[in-house]
């Protein structure tokens, strides 16, 4: 068989996505409907509001996707969808639907997990005809992947093959990005917001970074009460909270940590290449210090178009490709799995 | 030919009828956590049991509640992908008023609605309203009423019989289908919900359209 022409679904949180994706690198459609503004109006993701949103959306996202590849149901390949990790209300549209559209085309069905879509962004290309597709990412290959839910540090031996060498031990630095937002006064989601604020300043203060037990571990809640902890003195004196200089040093302690470990871990273990993948990799802070700090490791650090980065359907239609390739295949009776872990190799 | 799914209870069911609503098979049982898993291969496996395959489909039909909302979401996900797929229309049938449909003798319908809450149709009525578990008993007054098993045990309401009514839900959808012929809309065809989520204020629940 040619390349596998794959309708991917995305519907793990708070973003609807579907794509199509060929040989899991091409990118024909790459369909998101995101309901950022409504979880502005609450101060961030309600479950159940996320999940009745993915019902509402998923159809047209679907037909969206369809258009823009110009495919019809008998040029798709197969039908890949997310089954966690991720809110199981959410999961569940997207679960579903891709199970009803794969017993109805006899279309073999791939479970994705959604952390490997985010590791797998690192391999998409733009879909126009017949160019030239860039080098695939080398293995072993590092991978960070950032994001609201997520933040873990990702050895990749090769296709499929996982070591997971750290990962948060409280916070996602997404989530620490949301609650600093807030406390600062700034929009949801907190991440853009922060970055915004702190592009021009000068860090207020210099927080101290976190300790954690494995040397590729992270931890971001303490920074959290630091933050608060300044606020407060702030508020105690009777001045100006110099929101734009927090920013700054709340972005420049996660940045450092991210950072520090993530190359510490690329040293140790002597990897080919280092990516990142979540929606906190568009931070343009972490990508500069990242790249830099890994150019004078002679390392070059890969970044997924910001669009792939967060929740989409595209990344899950790239690591399908690879999971459809292997052979994988999933069921009428798949469900929705929320606390999906990759499938780890032992350490060593 | 119709399929129908039903999953607004823990009690599960799903049919195949005739276009004009005459019964070919159904099947019912119960699951509370396993809707997602269990719905679909219960479906196929009926359509096997039939001889008949998914493809002849004319028009799907789906409980929309309310109810359980792990439950709606996932007969709902499926009727969508299953109508959008065949290429053919899909019907939302009021869960309740196809239990009391299902079951001519019966009062009233309930289905939880949280911990302490039930959504209460009685017969004759057009929506379903939200009542507390204490006031039920006087509502129903020993009426025959149609509450799911683990529901009525839950709340200690007696002789209620199981809400297993697909047949019912494809039934009722015939009917629309001769008047409807292209059924609701497939993008926007929800759950009822009867209220919005917990978390939102009354004010965002301004900005957020529910219905
Ligand atoms: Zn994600």
């Amino acid at each position: 068989m040619s390349a596998p022409r794959i309708l991917a679904i995305e519907s793990s949180c708070d973003e609807t996505g579907v794509a199509i994706v060929v040989g899991g690198r091409r990118i024909e459609a790459n369909q998101v409907a995101t309901q950022v503004a409504l979880h502005a109006a609450t101060g961030g993701i309600v479950p159940e509001v996320a999940a009745r949103q993915q019902l509402r959306w998923i159809v047209p996202t679907l037909e969206a996707a369809l258009g823009e590849a110009g495919a019809a149901w008998d040029d798709l390949d197969a039908v890949a969808v997310t089954y966690g990790p991720g809110l199981i209300g959410s999961l569940l549209v997207g679960v579903n639907l891709a199970k009803a559209l794969s017993a109805v085309r006899d279309l073999p069905l791939i479970a994705v997990n959604h952390i490997e879509g985010h590791i797998y962004a690192n391999w998409l290309a733009d879909g126009n005809g017949g160019a030239v597709l860039p080098a695939e990412p080398a293995f072993p290959l590092l991978c960070l992947v950032v994001s609201g839910g997520h933040t873990q540090l990702v050895l990749m031996h090769d296709h499929g093959r996982y070591e997971l060498l750290g990962q948060t031990v409280d916070d996602a630095a997404g989530e620490a990005f949301d609650k600093v937002g807030r406390l600062l006064g700034l929009p949801y989601p907190g991440g853009p917001a922060i970055s915004a604020a702190a592009v021009d300043a000068t860090p207020a203060t210099r927080f101290p970074r976190a300790r954690t037990d494995g040397p590729y571990d992270f931890s971001f809640s303490g920074l959290k009460t630091a933050v608060l902890r300044e606020v407060e003195g702030y508020r105690e004196r009777g001045e100006p909270i110099p929101v734009d200089g927090l920013a700054a040093a709340f972005e420049e302690a996660v940045v450092d940590a991210l950072a520090t470990k993530t190359v510490a871990a690329a040293r140790d273990h002597g990897v080919a290449s280092v990516a990142l993948g979540g929606g906190v990799a568009a931070n343009r802070a972490l990508r500069a210090t990242l790249a830099q700090r890994l150019g004078t490791e002679g390392l070059s650090l890969l970044v997924p178009r910001p669009e792939w980065c967060t929740d989409n359907g595209a990344m899950i239609g790239a690591a399908a490709g690879f999971r459809f390739a292997a052979g994988d295949r999933a069921d009428a009776s798949l469900e929705a799995v929320p606390n999906l872990a990759l499938p780890w190799l032992q350490a060593g | 030919m119709i399929i129908a799914i039903e999953a607004a209870s823990t009690d599960l069911s799903v049919a195949v009828a005739q276009r004009d609503g005459t019964l070919i098979a159904d099947d019912g049982w119960t699951s509370a956590q396993r809707q997602s898993a269990e719905l679909l291969p219960h479906l196929l496996e009926l359509l096997a049991r039939a001889g008949r395959s998914l493809r002849q489909t004319e028009a799907v039909a789906v409980g929309i509640g309310p109810g359980s909302f792990t439950g709606l979401r996932v007969a709902l996900a499926l009727g969508k992908g299953l109508a959008l797929a065949l290429e053919r229309p899909i019907l939302g049938v009021p869960s309740l008023q196809a239990w009391l449909s299902a079951y001519p003798d019966a009062a009233a319908a309930l289905a939880r609605a949280g911990a302490r809450e039930a959504y209460l149709l009685p017969r004759g009525e057009d929506s379903p309203r939200i009542v507390d578990r204490d006031s039920i008993a006087a509502l129903v007054r020993g009426a025959r009423i149609v509450a799911p098993a683990e529901l009525a045990s839950a709340f200690g309401l007696e002789g209620a019989e199981s809400p297993r009514a697909g047949r019912a839900v494809a039934a009722l959808a015939a009917g629309r289908l001769d008047r409807e012929p292209a059924g609701d809309d497939l993008r926007t065809l929800e759950p009822i919900y009867v209220r919005a989520p917990r978390g939102l204020s009354a004010e965002t629940e301004g900005e957020v359209r529910w219905l």
